[in-house]
């Protein structure tokens, strides 16, 4: 699951949690556990604003995330080639 | 035995992946309904230039002319504010409930965006000076459109509805090239050309919506049957 979420964010600029629950199709607080993890370990950014009186979050992938899944991408290709 | 089942687990994972990559991006790249408002704003822009010209031409006093002037040139900015900035905002609003994807987008370089202008507005000048027939000037005009649309779609990561608008608007231009009846056809310059290029434009804003909302909701549904992804109890790792 984290797999796709960063998946996901490497293909954005940036991505609200209503458009990962769109996608994935998981309940709030399940997504929201795999979001707190990927956070935790710095491979995301969270972004928290109010728009009107309504919060809206956001993420974004981090320079570090982006690298590291990159690497990990790689490593799983060479690992399964086609 | 065990390896080889990892392996063919690892490759059958990665292939999902990319295809979801696959399927989010022209997901976010077809999310068409906020060219309904636009269509709006087509239509509200054309109704009120139809009846300042008409008023002009009714009662041409030197003071009523500037009056339309200075209403024309203000209504071409504020529908430029209306489309560059207003527009974006609002039409989030037909996805709130699925959520916000934001591309990484490139910006449309000023020297296209000059010679898609020139492109439109110079058929269009040149048939107000009755230099080429109202025909040539709808195809002409729709033309660049098609081409300027295709192309910025390309860098602002709207590409499905770049590629529809496109060839919409192309088939418009080949029809009215080829000498399809154009509405209006026959009435003064603001009816046969200024009128029907905008009728033209709305409704191939009108089809590229709905064609390609049609296509988003396909692509969400093949999202959803690719459901689950990986491990979906939060506290286990994905591997």
């Amino acid at each position: 699951m984290r797999l796709t979420i960063l998946k996901i964010l490497t293909s954005a600029k940036e991505v609200d949690f209503n458009f990962l629950l769109t996608t994935l199709g998981v309940t709030k607080g399940n997504l929201a556990t795999h979001i707190n993890k990927l956070e935790s370990t710095g491979l995301i950014e969270v972004k928290k604003e109010f728009r009107g009186k309504i919060p809206h979050t956001s993420y974004k992938i981090t320079r570090t995330g982006q690298r590291q899944f990159q690497n990990y991408w790689e490593n799983i290709k060479n690992l399964a080639p086609q | 035995m065990e390896m080889a089942k990892d392996i063919k687990k690892q490759r059958s994972d990665l292939e999902r992946l990319s295809r979801l990559e696959r399927l989010v991006d022209r997901y976010a790249q077809s999310r068409s309904l906020g060219l309904l408002l636009f269509v709006g704003l087509i239509v509200v822009a054309t109704v009120l230039a139809v009846v300042l010209m008409e008023l002009l031409s009714r009662k041409p006093t030197w003071w009523l002319i500037g009056m339309v002037m200075l209403l024309m040139v203000g209504m071409s900015f504020v529908g430029l504010w209306l489309t560059i900035k207003v527009l974006p905002k609002y039409e989030r609003r037909f996805y709130k409930k699925e959520g916000q994807i934001e591309l990484k987008q490139k910006k449309v370089p000023i020297w296209a965006f000059v010679a898609y202008v020139v492109a439109f507005l110079a058929p269009i000048a040149l048939n107000a000076a009755e230099i080429i027939p109202t025909r040539w000037a709808l195809t002409l005009a729709l033309a660049s459109l098609a081409v300027f649309v295709f192309y910025a779609s390309g860098k602002e990561k709207n590409r499905v509805l770049g590629l529809v608008f496109c060839v919409v608007s192309l088939l418009e231009a080949a029809l009215t090239a080829v000498g399809a009846p154009t509405p209006f056809a026959g009435n003064d310059w603001l009816y046969s050309c200024f009128v029907a290029l905008m009728i033209y434009i709305a409704l191939a804003s009108l089809v590229t919506a709905v064609v390609v909302h049609i296509y988003n909701r396909v692509i969400l549904r093949k999202i959803k049957e690719m459901r689950p992804f990986g491990e979906c109890e939060a506290n286990k790792s994905d591997s």
